[in-house]
């Protein structure tokens, strides 16, 4: 029994979807943090969502009417961009509907997981979404350590704080300098993108690699250095959040565009920085156990537009730097020694990644792993941009999707 | 204000391939030479996701940044692998077999295949292309990658 069952009408309604899996649905209450478990045969209770037809892939765009024009977009186009594809259903320059795809990017790295010791499949669960690293393998170890009982010391919590938080930091300033990119705005571009090298040269010096690929494990986290210069980063970035909000053009583009309302949010079960641009409190940093020890308060914004998600970005930053420095100075460089059980047992972890929470399920039986499933938030927060965008015209779309921070490799496996 | 904020900041570039700094160093990743480039002037490059972790994109979008700064050197993305003179490919994924490979035809000729990353070379393998060059690493670092388009064998 990994949480409380749940099989009213009633008790649903106020729920929001979290994931579906093959044999059970997951749903979160963001007011309380109390997850809920329903059995598959019972899936009949959220069947109309849009989010369980848009996971179960029973959502369709609507088809061409002769003077509509259905575009497929993707795998392979121009820039750096992930494989992944868009469809997207057009009345000359108007989106009317998007529907992502992202079987481009199936790995099968849950079934390649499936009967490896914990200790080596950390390794891998990590390379899973490598911009999300730390966050994939804080949940997997955090869920490892609730199925087997081990627990864990407070440094090895600060580091796994140090980690996800820092990456929270990078991804946010990547965010914010692919819009700035799209606007064309090249010396804030610059700063931008030298600000990130410096995050991941910082982040090398503390883990022992950039993407702090290999730091954690199960009941422990390896830290290098913690002698290291936030106050500089935190310096730097606040000067070009003054520099790019006094930009007339940034702001333009950014306005109104893919704009959702707090209804969206909740008939979308969107979760994260989307959920928090709309006014809507869904984080798990403020249930989260790592987090107690924090004063922690989700930053919001009302307007529900890509403005509003980038002036998110902005605060949580700023937030997050904070959180690394008090992180950093509680922290001790001691080297906790990894501690396994053949325990078997079940469990269920979320963590807050950059675009919204990360959801883990894992049985382990004999010290392996006997089945892992995770949801990543950008599988969620798809449909939401799928929704936000409708209406717009291509030249907002990079606008629209670059805002919601979503990631293909985050949203297939 | 830009410009002020600008010279403050002074010089951040690399002086990569001349020399190197400690930390870049230690950050730098192996690269493997099978056949020399046949490329004197500027490079044309194709990137193309092959189904990686997103690490590797974050990587080569990095090249861009002031550290870095390759358009120094005459390397450049291209839209089209109709203008590539290199086809960069990285992660794994079999779904992406039957896209890259049409990329790869696209190319006119001579062309080079860059396998940046551990999963790459994988992929190369499934996939049937040659890779001429390998970058290893997980993720390749920045100037690993530099050194791959380059075509120099590091030590």
């Amino acid at each position: 029994m990994i949480a409380e069952n749940v099989i009213s009408d009633n008790s649903v309604k106020n729920m929001t979807l979290s994931a579906v899996f093959d044999d059970f649905i997951v749903m979160t209450d963001y007011d309380t943090g109390r997850v809920s478990v329903i059995p598959a045969e019972e899936a009949h209770l959220v069947e109309n969502r849009p989010l369980y037809k848009f996971f179960t892939g029973s959502l369709k765009l609507p088809e061409c009417d002769g003077q509509t024009f259905r575009l497929h977009y993707g795998p392979v186009s121009s820039g750096i961009w992930e494989a992944g594809a868009f469809d997207i259903l057009t009345y000359g320059e108007r989106i009317l509907g998007v529907l992502p795809l992202t079987h481009y990017k199936v790995r099968g790295l849950e079934e390649k997981v499936a009967g490896m010791h914990v200790k080596d499949a950390v390794r891998l669960v990590e390379k899973f979404c490598g911009t999300l690293s730390s966050t994939y393998s804080t949940a997997f170890c955090m869920a490892t350590e609730r199925a087997t009982g081990i627990e864990v010391e407070d440094d090895v919590k600060l580091a796994r704080i140090v980690a996800v938080e820092l990456e929270r930091i990078y991804n946010h300033v990547h965010s914010i300098y692919r819009l700035a990119l799209a606007a064309s705005q090249k010396v804030a571009v610059s700063h931008l993108s030298a600000l990130e090298e410096d995050i991941l040269r910082m982040n090398f010096r503390i883990f022992g690699h950039r993407y702090a690929f290999g730091f954690n494990g199960v009941g422990l986290a390896k830290i290098r250095e913690k002698r290291v210069d936030v106050g500089r980063i935190r310096r730097e970035f606040e000067e070009l959040v003054d520099e790019l909000s006094s930009s007339k053009i940034f702001i333009d583009r950014l306005h109104n565009t893919a704009k959702l309302s707090e209804r969206d949010v909740f008939d979308l079960d969107s979760i994260g920085v989307t959920a928090k641009a709309c006014g809507v409190v869904r984080d798990m940093r403020t249930f989260s156990e790592l987090y107690s020890d924090f004063d922690f308060t989700a930053c919001l914004e009302k307007d529900g537009d890509s403005l509003a998600r980038t002036v998110v970005r902005f605060k949580e930053v700023i937030q997050s730097l904070e959180i690394v420095e008090m992180a950093l100075d509680e922290l001790s460089l001691s080297q906790p020694l990894p501690s396994y059980s053949d325990t078997d047992g079940e469990a269920m972890a979320f963590v807050e990644s950059p675009p919204g929470d990360l959801l883990v399920y894992l049985k382990v039986s004999k010290g392996r792993v006997e089945k892992l499933r995770v949801r990543g938030a950008s599988e969620v927060n798809f449909l939401a941009f799928a929704k936000g965008v409708e209406g717009n015209i291509f030249t907002d779309y990079p606008f629209a999707l670059e805002s919601f921070g979503l990631s293909f490799a985050d949203a297939a496996r | 204000m830009w410009v002020i904020r600008g010279l403050k900041k002074g010089v951040l570039t690399t002086e990569f391939p001349k020399k190197l700094s400690e930390e870049e160093e230690k950050m730098r990743s192996e690269v493997l030479v099978r056949r020399k480039p046949p490329f004197k002037k500027s490079l044309h490059v194709f990137f193309v996701d092959a189904g990686s972790c997103n690490a590797c994109n974050r990587e080569v979008e990095m090249l861009g940044n002031p550290y870095y700064d390759f358009h120094r050197l005459g390397i450049f993305f291209t839209p089209t692998p109709r203008h590539a003179d290199v086809l960069m490919i990285v992660g794994c994924s079999e779904s992406m077999v039957e896209a890259v490979k049409r990329a790869y035809t696209a190319m006119p000729y001579p062309k080079v295949v860059v396998a940046a990353g551990e999963c790459a070379e994988k992929f190369c393998e499934i996939a049937g292309i040659e890779a001429d060059v390998v970058i290893k690493g997980c993720p390749p670092s920045p100037i690993a990658l530099i050194e791959g388009l380059l075509g120099r064998e590091s030590r």
